[in-house]
């Protein structure tokens, strides 16, 4: 059960394992072509927009979670990231070791949350998860002498291997695409396997599933669990990348682009939330000129979409 | 010092019930959280502010237009957005009227700009001081406003036959269909008078704190949410005593726990309500049917 068995079954039948090989070759020499780093931050940003996709779509396309706080564990991972390589460790495996911990310390908190949540769902989930997020930006706001308040956290060392410094956006881009290989892998791997399949079946019929003798509460911990992880990491990236934080760029709006780009792509295909990711992330950037419509394209597009489209883009 | 808080709590809490109940009947008829409603919010505060900056209407009337102009955007808002996505799956739904509630406020942005507006003051400064405590003219005319649409919608939910068929259409909209309740009106009627609920919340919040801007209605779309879970989704008289109850607290909390977390303690309260009375506070247990 591998990629190749999933996108068979999916529209890009295309990708057999030797274009596979060439994809991700083709890919990691992008940087050796393209210099202009107006296009890697692009892509960049594109990179971790769809490792935040594809670990919601864990949660709203295979267990029918719809987590729109998901932002709440990105901030987890980039502040833990940020306050630990600032203040505790500045050596160059400080950030490696930050990024540990963030991801363990958002996965605990995702267990807690997925325990204590388990019996609300669907609309109500979003709006409790919505303000799952919400405390954490407001602790960030008012816990100011760990976080900085409203100021942030400055000089966010990159991440180092010894002392090479992952400094120029073309590193960046392989740090990003290694993590974007490996969220894939995972949860292509993930999607076939018992885990996966136990989502499906809570997802399909709650009742009929714990029937047939799957943990429910046991199930969605772990789900949230993965979800916190992957997000956490790159929430990481994210701190390494920009190299300052504030609570601005974790706000609610952020989690629900997250939903949008999931859902455009369709709920459930790991390959749809990659194209949602890509083409939200990139409309802005593209109608740039246009800045004060952006947003307003974006919504129009959001909304054109679902009128015509209801399932998603790839969605069946 | 307590009192004072009393009187603000309830002054910000009446506005939260106007926002909540009309969050909750919509939940009820339609079946669907309306994330657009703290973009039609900002609207109705938006005209209102119009009216009485640029035109010089008076207040009354200013409010009562901006309600009138307010549904008509809620109707139009609903034909476009709620209708044509009725029976796809709930997330599309949701995500739909996301993407129109990102235009809405857009929208505003291009149409009144991206400053905050100086709301006209209403009521002049006129305030009284009763034994320490101030109350402001403007206070009485919120809390005023706010009993008077409750006690309207409360005889126009319980008393009359609209309803009647609004509260059928809660428990089961198929059933009442077939009771002869022309379903899809009525989904229209409850979403067009929930906007102009919800205009005249915007409208007595932009004449309270004196200020209006195109993203007011961020953080409102999760306070009428609560609100409306406070009092049991689709219960009017519980969304009424949500509201007052989320004022009460948001107003003794910043006075006695932490200023900073104003905003936050309604998602605390949302925690524990669900946590403990998912139903809630007067809603009644439902067992989930296999």
């Amino acid at each position: 059960m591998d990629t190749a068995t999933v996108v068979k079954r999916g529209k890009l039948a295309l990708l057999n394992p030797y274009t596979k090989i060439i994809v991700v070759i083709l890919l990691f020499a992008v940087p050796l072509v393209i210099h202009n780093a107006f296009y890697l931050d692009a892509v960049n940003m594109v990179f971790y927009f769809i490792i935040l996709a594809v670990a919601l779509d864990l949660q709203m396309g295979f267990l029918g979670v719809y987590n729109f706080g998901i932002v709440g564990f990105v901030a987890i991972g980039a502040y833990t990231v940020g306050i630990l390589t600032v203040g505790v460790w500045p050596q160059w495996w400080g950030f490696w070791v930050a990024l540990l911990i963030g991801a363990v310390f958002a996965g605990i908190v995702g267990v807690l949350l997925g325990l204590s949540t388990f019996r609300i769902r669907g609309d109500y989930f979003c709006i409790v998860s919505l303000g799952f997020g919400e405390i954490i930006r407001y602790v960030l706001l008012n816990w100011v002498s760990l976080t900085g308040g409203p100021m942030g956290i400055t000089g966010v060392p990159a991440p180092r291997i010894f002392s090479l410094a992952l400094a120029s956006r073309g590193q960046l881009y392989w740090f990003v695409l290694i993590l974007v290989l490996i969220v894939l892998v995972l949860t292509v791997r993930m999607k076939n396997s018992y885990l996966g399949r136990a989502w499906v079946a809570i997802r399909e019929d709650e009742v009929a599933a714990e029937a047939s003798g799957i943990n429910m509460v046991q199930y969605q911990a772990i789900n949230m669990a993965m979800a916190a992880v992957i997000a956490a990491v790159a929430g990481g990236f994210f701190a390494g990348y920009l190299n300052y934080l504030n609570p601005e760029s974790f706000v609610s709006n952020v989690s629900l682009n997250i939903v949008c780009m999931v859902i455009l792509g369709g709920a459930g295909s790991i390959w749809g939330a990659v194209m949602g990711a890509g083409i939200l992330t990139l409309i802005p950037e593209i109608v740039r000129p246009l800045a004060q419509y952006s947003s307003l394209l974006y919504g129009l597009l959001m909304f054109l979409v679902m009128i015509f489209r209801p399932k998603g883009v790839l969605g069946k | 010092m307590f009192l004072q808080q009393l009187i603000n709590g309830l002054t910000l809490g009446s506005v939260y019930a106007l926002v909540g109940v009309g969050y909750s009947l919509v939940y009820g008829v339609l079946g669907l959280i309306n994330f657009a409603h703290g973009s039609i919010y900002t609207w109705g505060a938006f005209f209102a502010f119009t009216l009485l900056a640029y035109t010089g209407t008076p207040f009354p009337l200013a409010f009562l237009l901006a309600m009138g102009a307010t549904a008509l955007v809620g109707a139009i808002v609903e034909r476009m957005a709620y209708y044509p996505l009725r029976k796809s799956p709930l997330m599309s739904q949701i995500v739909a009227v996301l993407g129109i509630s990102i235009i809405m406020d857009n929208l505003a942005m291009l149409i009144w700009g991206s400053e905050a507006q100086a709301f006209p003051s209403v009521m002049g400064s006129q305030v009284w001081t009763f034994a320490g405590v101030r109350i402001s003219l403007l206070q009485f005319l919120i809390m005023g406003a706010g009993i008077v649409l409750m006690v309207a919608l409360y005889f126009l939910v319980y008393q009359t036959k609209v309803g009647a068929a609004m509260r059928a259409t809660s428990l089961d909209a198929d059933a009442a269909s077939l009771m002869g309740i022309n379903v899809e009106r009525l989904r229209l009627m409850t979403f067009t008078l929930s906007a102009a609920l919800a205009a005249a919340a915007g409208t007595l919040i932009g004449a309270y704190y004196r200020t209006v801007i195109f993203n007011m209605g961020y953080g409102v779309v999760i306070k009428a949410f609560v609100v409306a879970i406070l009092g049991g989704m689709g219960n009017v008289v519980g969304a009424m005593l949500g509201g007052l109850l989320m004022g009460l607290i948001e107003c003794f909390g910043a006075a006695y726990i932490a200023s900073g977390y104003k905003d936050a303690f309604v998602y605390i309260v949302l925690f524990l309500v669900l946590l403990l009375r998912p139903n809630g506070l007067l809603g009644t247990y439902e067992k989930e049917k296999v």
